[in-house]
């Protein structure tokens, strides 16, 4: 029921959203005759994932990502992009359903070799997430809707914040390979497909910023890690430019791990959230 | 003050004397005064509700005054039917003295009530029995008058019997007369009790008596019957008889003179009704007496007195009849015990020794055995003495005396076989006296005591052998079903654990093998006895260890913990505790197997089974264990008697 309403009050945002969007006059920048879409960049990501349970209802969502792009020389890892410092208080509502609240900070560093601008600005954000599961025959569904408000800047000295809200919606699917079901020792394929949608006084016309495709191969070590890697394709209109798209190749590296500090006692049983 | 606490102390002395004394006075005063007793009373099979008196003399109760005993049940009445009594008299310093009346009734109730003069009636219908009289000291005195009715709808119906009797000091007097439903029997006595003169029995409708007994100052002359309208007289005892004896016309005397009718082929019919209803009556005289003597003295009997001839026994004669009576009980006893052994009736029908010995066990207890029983009995029923010896025993063997070669057919055909006891001498029993018996019981004794040897021999023998036979068709079942057990379970079972019921079956054979090189009978059995445990055992271990992989899936599902991942969102089982988990898959079982596989035997067949159980009992409880001191322990060691001794499985084991 929850998850139908939360579904229904993304859909009306997005609608109102592209409505908007259907009767603005464009200003500034002039779209192309036709988009336009840039040459793809290589990029390699290393995320860390923590999920650490602190209470039989809660946990606490810490995330630490590292993320290269090219350079001119080296393809993927030429150079780091960001880093991410992402953390939240879960809530565990049911086995199938939880919700997390948080902050981000990212550091933004310049990339661009021929800039004069600073190398580094902060960047952040508040988080909200709604993530359903469903089990499907051996594989498991999840629905992620995650809405981030954003503060972000450029990297000129006098480049004030801009405030903009993501909307994002990730399809992913966990199949086990070697097992008929996720459990330790299981091989598993997960493709994924992510839609992030953005608003705000500086996004005009590009609200796509990214659509993301992904494929990872994960293997379980035991309840408390796991690892995973897979390449992605991403596309998004650019900020400055409906009309322009970016398009990236990305390697992801991925570990989870979710620690429980609680006491053994309280632990038993495990599962049990609401005894 | 002090005068007051005086007072007090001397109150206190005088209520502890009191208190002592109080027991006395109460024994003085009952020595002095009738005692009154209400409630239930058992007087031989008469259990009833009683009020009598009685007095106290030096511990002794003495019943003295009234008494009565009494019992009905209306519940029993109303529901199926009722068996009341109810005796009425007085006693005499412990003698049932003055008028007395004892009543029987087997009653059922139509159950149907009227209520009359305001009290409800009810109808019974049943058998009443009451005896009336006076007694004095204890003997019957006056007229005594006993009657048995059929009584129907509350009225008399049908008179079954009375006997109505005059005595004088216990002593039966001038008239008597006895009745059942369709004979009267009246005859008389002399003072001094002797039966005398003709005692006539009436049958209904006649006019004259149909069976007349004529006694001559208690000597019985003459039995006159009639028959097809023919009189018959019959003498009885001898004419000159060389000496008499006075008894009462009781059961025996009854017995004597049928006896002396027999000698004499008498064809009237045997049991007259005179016979008949003066047993009776003694029957009824011997109830009310039974009562009585359960309470106090008296001597209720009707002391007709007759004369008999009396042959006494001399004192050899006497030692005879007991060597007779003793020698008589000891053969029953032997012939019984192997006439019905079941052993031997099964074995008779396949080995002819025995069917020629059973069959002489069978003759003499006919021949020898039965006659010399009729004599036992006559002696203890007192009628030896008054019937010719010689002819009595004739009597009891009228085909004459069994001869000492015992000849019998045995087998198919029919062959004969004889039999003489060893050390006999030739007949010694043809003369009809105490002495010739003796001689024959005594050869009977010692036939038997010849024969039970070998054949009680042979009994123990043939349940011997029918012991190992069910002995052998129990240890072949459990060879069996140990090998299906085995056959069944070795296509889906590890090549440890067949290797370990291989090796099961192999030293069930061994042992089977083992047990058919014994050849003494007693050694099978003993030896055969030990192997039904023992396989037994090896039937339990061999259970074990199919129960083995099923058990190890068991403790592996046991070894597990669930824990929910947050990445996936669903629940992942994690074995847990793999260190002991591990040993017991890895050295523990594998360890037990072997020892199965290659040291087994009777002796530690159940150590192995029970330590398999207790090992699974164990890694249960373990897994619920703190374990942790457990674990790093075993990670130092793999050595399956250092891990049996941490994991506490050890019977010797002596852990610090």
């Amino acid at each position: 029921m929850k998850q139908h309403n939360y579904l229904s009050l993304y859909f009306v945002i997005l609608f109102v959203l592209l409505a908007s969007w259907g009767t603005q006059a464009q200003e500034g920048e002039v779209l192309p005759e036709e988009s336009t879409f840039k040459d793809p960049k290589t990029r390699i990501w290393f995320n860390t994932y923590g999920l650490i349970r602190i209470s039989p209802r809660l946990f606490w969502d810490a995330q630490t990502h590292f993320r290269f792009e090219e350079t001119e020389a080296t393809p993927f890892i030429g150079q780091i992009g960001q880093i991410y410092n992402r953390h939240a208080i879960g809530y565990i509502y049911s086995k199938n359903i939880n919700f997390s609240l948080g902050g981000v900070l990212r550091v933004n560093f310049n990339t661009n070799e021929s800039s004069e601008d600073q190398n580094v600005v902060p960047e952040w954000r508040i988080w909200h997430q709604y993530q359903f599961a469903m089990p499907m025959y051996t594989a498991m569904i999840y629905h992620r809707i995650r809405i981030e408000h954003r503060w972000t800047r450029g990297f000129a000295e006098d480049s004030d914040f801009i405030f903009r809200n993501r909307w994002r919606y990730m399809l992913r699917a966990k199949v086990p390979l070697n097992s008929t079901k996720l459990e330790p020792g299981t091989m598993y394929v997960s493709p994924e497909a992510e839609l992030i949608m953005q608003s705000g006084k500086a996004v005009v016309g590009s609200v796509m910023e990214d659509l993301r495709l992904t494929t990872t191969l994960g293997y379980i070590l035991n309840p408390r890690l796991q690892i995973a890697a897979g390449l992605m394709y991403s596309q998004g209109q650019t900020l400055q430019n409906a009309g322009n798209f970016n398009q990236n190749w990305t390697i992801r590296f991925h570990v989870y791990f979710s620690p429980d500090i609680r006491k053994v006692k309280d632990k038993l049983p495990a599962i049990h959230f609401t005894d | 003050m002090n005068s007051r606490s005086n007072y007090t102390r001397l109150l206190r002395h005088f209520l502890a004397v009191g208190l002592l004394m109080s027991p006395l006075s109460l024994q003085f005063l009952q020595a002095q005064e009738k005692q009154r007793y209400e409630g239930p009373l058992k007087l031989g099979d008469y259990l009833g509700e009683a009020v009598y008196t009685y007095l106290v003399n030096q511990g002794d109760t003495i019943l003295d005054g009234t008494f009565v005993l009494e019992r009905s049940n209306l519940e029993a009445l109303l529901e199926n039917k009722d068996a009341s009594f109810a005796f009425t008299g007085a006693f005499k310093m412990g003698y049932p003295h003055g008028p007395w009346t004892f009543q029987f009734g087997e009653f059922q109730s139509d159950n149907t009530t009227r209520v009359v003069d305001y009290q409800y009636t009810l109808n019974i219908s049943g058998l009443q029995t009451a005896a009336e009289g006076e007694l004095n000291m204890g003997k019957p005195q006056g007229l005594w008058d006993i009657s048995k009715d059929r009584i129907q709808g509350s009225e008399l119906e049908k008179a079954l019997f009375k006997s109505q009797i005059l005595f004088e000091n216990g002593v039966p007097q001038q008239s008597f007369q006895v009745s059942d439903s369709s004979n009267t029997l009246v005859g008389r006595f002399l003072r001094d009790g002797l039966a005398h003169d003709n005692w006539e029995l009436y049958s209904d409708g006649t006019t004259e008596a149909v069976e007349v007994w004529s006694f001559d100052e208690g000597v019985l002359q003459h039995i006159q019957l009639q028959i097809d309208n023919e009189t018959r007289r019959e003498r009885i005892f001898d004419e000159d008889l060389p000496d008499t004896k006075t008894i009462n016309l009781e059961g025996n005397y009854l017995q004597i003179v049928k006896l002396w009718r027999d000698f004499r082929k008498s064809s009237a019919t045997a049991e007259g009704k005179v016979a008949d209803l003066l047993a009776q009556n003694a029957d009824f005289y011997n109830r009310i007496n039974g009562i009585l003597s359960a309470i106090g003295t008296s001597s209720f009997r009707p002391e007709f007195k007759v004369k008999v001839p009396f042959f006494p026994l001399d004192t050899i004669e006497n030692k005879q009849l007991d060597s007779i009576t003793t020698m008589f009980e000891n053969s029953y006893a032997v012939s019984q015990s192997l006439l019905k052994d079941t052993h031997l009736n099964i074995l008779k029908l396949s080995d002819e020794e025995t069917e020629y010995l059973y069959k002489v066990v069978s003759v003499i207890s006919e021949e020898f055995l039965l006659p010399l029983g009729e004599l036992v009995r006559y002696q203890r029923e007192d009628i030896v003495e008054y019937v010719p010896r010689d002819q009595l025993i004739r009597q009891l063997w009228p085909t004459g005396k069994p001869s000492e070669v015992i000849t019998v057919a045995i087998g198919d055909e029919g062959n004969r076989r004889t039999f003489k006891a060893p050390g006999s001498t030739t007949n010694q029993w043809e003369e009809h006296n105490l002495n010739s018996l003796q001689q024959l019981a005594e050869y009977a004794t010692t036939s038997l005591d010849t024969i039970a040897a070998v054949l009680q021999a042979k009994s123990t023998l043939k349940r011997r052998e029918q012991e190992v036979i069910q002995l052998e068709e129990l240890l072949l079942a459990q060879v069996n079903q140990l090998n299906m057990l085995v056959d069944s379970v070795t296509q889906n079972i590890p090549v440890l654990h067949q290797r370990a019921l291989q090796n099961i079956t192999t030293t069930v054979g061994n042992y089977l093998k083992e047990y058919s090189a014994k050849e003494q009978l007693d050694q099978k059995v003993a030896f055969g006895e030990r192997l039904k445990q023992c396989f037994k055992e090896m039937d339990t271990l061999a259970k074990r260890v199919t129960q083995l992989p099923e058990r190890s899936s068991e403790i592996a599902g046991v070894y597990q913990d669930a824990v929910w991942n947050p990445f996936t969102t669903t629940i992942m089982n994690e074995r847990v505790k793999k260190r002991i988990t591990g040993t017991y898959t890895k050295v523990v079982v594998p360890y037990f197997l072997e020892q199965i596989a290659t040291a087994l035997d009777c002796e530690n067949a159940k150590t192995y089974s029970s330590s398999l159980e207790r090992l699974h009992l164990r890694m249960l409880a373990l897994r619920e264990e703190e374990t942790r001191k457990l674990e790093r322990k075993l990670k130092k060691t793999q050595d399956p008697i250092a891990v049996l001794r941490l994991l506490n499985l050890l019977d010797t084991e002596n852990e610090d």
